[in-house]
């Protein structure tokens, strides 16, 4: 079976723009030294690029009582979030919650689908941009819960039993961990599968960045890109609800 | 043993446990969640959310246990 190539050598045919590898962009601060992945940054700036456009191209001309084109898609977008965010808190807490996981949606939903074009990879197939919207999330936990209770929010942790504080503390940890990687996962071993297949299929699969392969496989990506995105949003309201909640 | 061997047999039995869990899973999920639509069809915006919800959330350890899987097989 000579045409089956290894998972190596597939990943160096399908750099198709030929971005420099993983750890060749370095910086020093003081006296740490970081490496960056060049292939994810482009690829955040190119979708913070496109978010950007969707949005300003959304809200330029806004009329309250005709609304066309890219507003009439922000606005859905908007009252389904808003619909999702006050089932689950007091609207008025969740009126500061509101733009920003609005935002989530919109970033985490344009970054998953930008993988699937044939030559681009996704931004959110790196742990470290999941790691990263997943700690924001963490820091809202604990903004929101000490906003709206003081410092009587850390008397969660002693709740319903003292005992319980180990449990409690893990929850607190597991919450960011589990988000960071559910989205890497499903969207990495989405990649890596494109990948895979490339590697089966052999001889001119790999023309133009695996365009047949990526076309097996497109429906599905979609999906679980568009489930993927409605679930870190669901799940940080979810998680900022159960922080303001009073019973 | 060698590494090449571990490594595939390692690969095969993360993926297969966790398709296994995931798939007992969302069955047992989507099964309520019909007999819920089915009982009373006004609730069905919120049982479909609430079941797209559980999906994914089942869905989260057997997607990393793929992933392993992957890094495994790139070893082997």
């Amino acid at each position: 079976m000579e045409y089956m190539k290894d998972l190596h050598e597939v990943e160096e045919l399908l750099n198709f723009w030929n971005w420099p590898a993983n750890g060749t962009w370095e910086m020093y601060v003081g006296n740490v030294h970081l490496t960056f992945n060049p292939t994810t940054l482009i690829m955040t700036w190119i979708t913070m690029l496109l978010v950007i456009i969707f949005c300003v191209a959304a809200t330029r001309k806004m009329s309250m009582t005709r609304p066309k084109g890219a507003q009439n898609i922000l606005e859905i977008v908007w009252e389904f979030i808003r619909g999702l965010v006050n089932e689950n808190m007091d609207p008025r807490k969740g009126a500061a919650l509101l733009s920003v996981v609005v935002t989530y949606f919109i970033f985490i939903l344009f970054a998953n689908l930008i993988g699937l074009v044939p030559t681009l990879s996704s931004p959110t197939a790196d742990y470290n941009t999941t790691l990263g919207l997943a700690l924001c999330t963490f820091a809202m936990i604990y903004i929101f819960g000490i906003r709206y209770k003081g410092l009587g929010y850390f008397k969660h942790y002693v709740k319903p039993f003292v005992f319980f504080l180990p449990i409690n503390i893990l929850e607190d940890f597991a919450k960011p961990i589990t988000l960071t990687f559910r989205l890497y996962g499903n969207i990495y071993g989405g990649e890596v599968l494109i990948a895979v297949l490339l590697g089966l299929i052999g001889g001119w699969a790999h023309v133009f960045g695996g365009f047949l392969a990526s076309v097996t496989w497109l429906a599905f990506s979609i999906f679980v890109g568009c489930i993927q995105a409605f679930i870190f949003t669901m799940l940080s309201i979810a998680y900022v609800g159960q922080a303001v909640a009073d019973h | 043993m060698e590494i090449g061997a571990g490594a595939a047999l390692g690969a095969a039995i993360a993926v297969g446990l966790g398709a296994l869990g995931a798939g007992i899973g969302n069955g047992l999920v989507t099964s309520q969640s019909v007999a819920g639509i089915a009982r009373q069809p006004e609730a069905r915006g919120n049982i479909m959310t609430l079941m797209f919800i559980s999906v994914g959330l089942i869905e989260a350890l057997p997607i990393i246990g793929v992933v392993i899987a992957f890094m495994l097989f790139g070893k082997v």
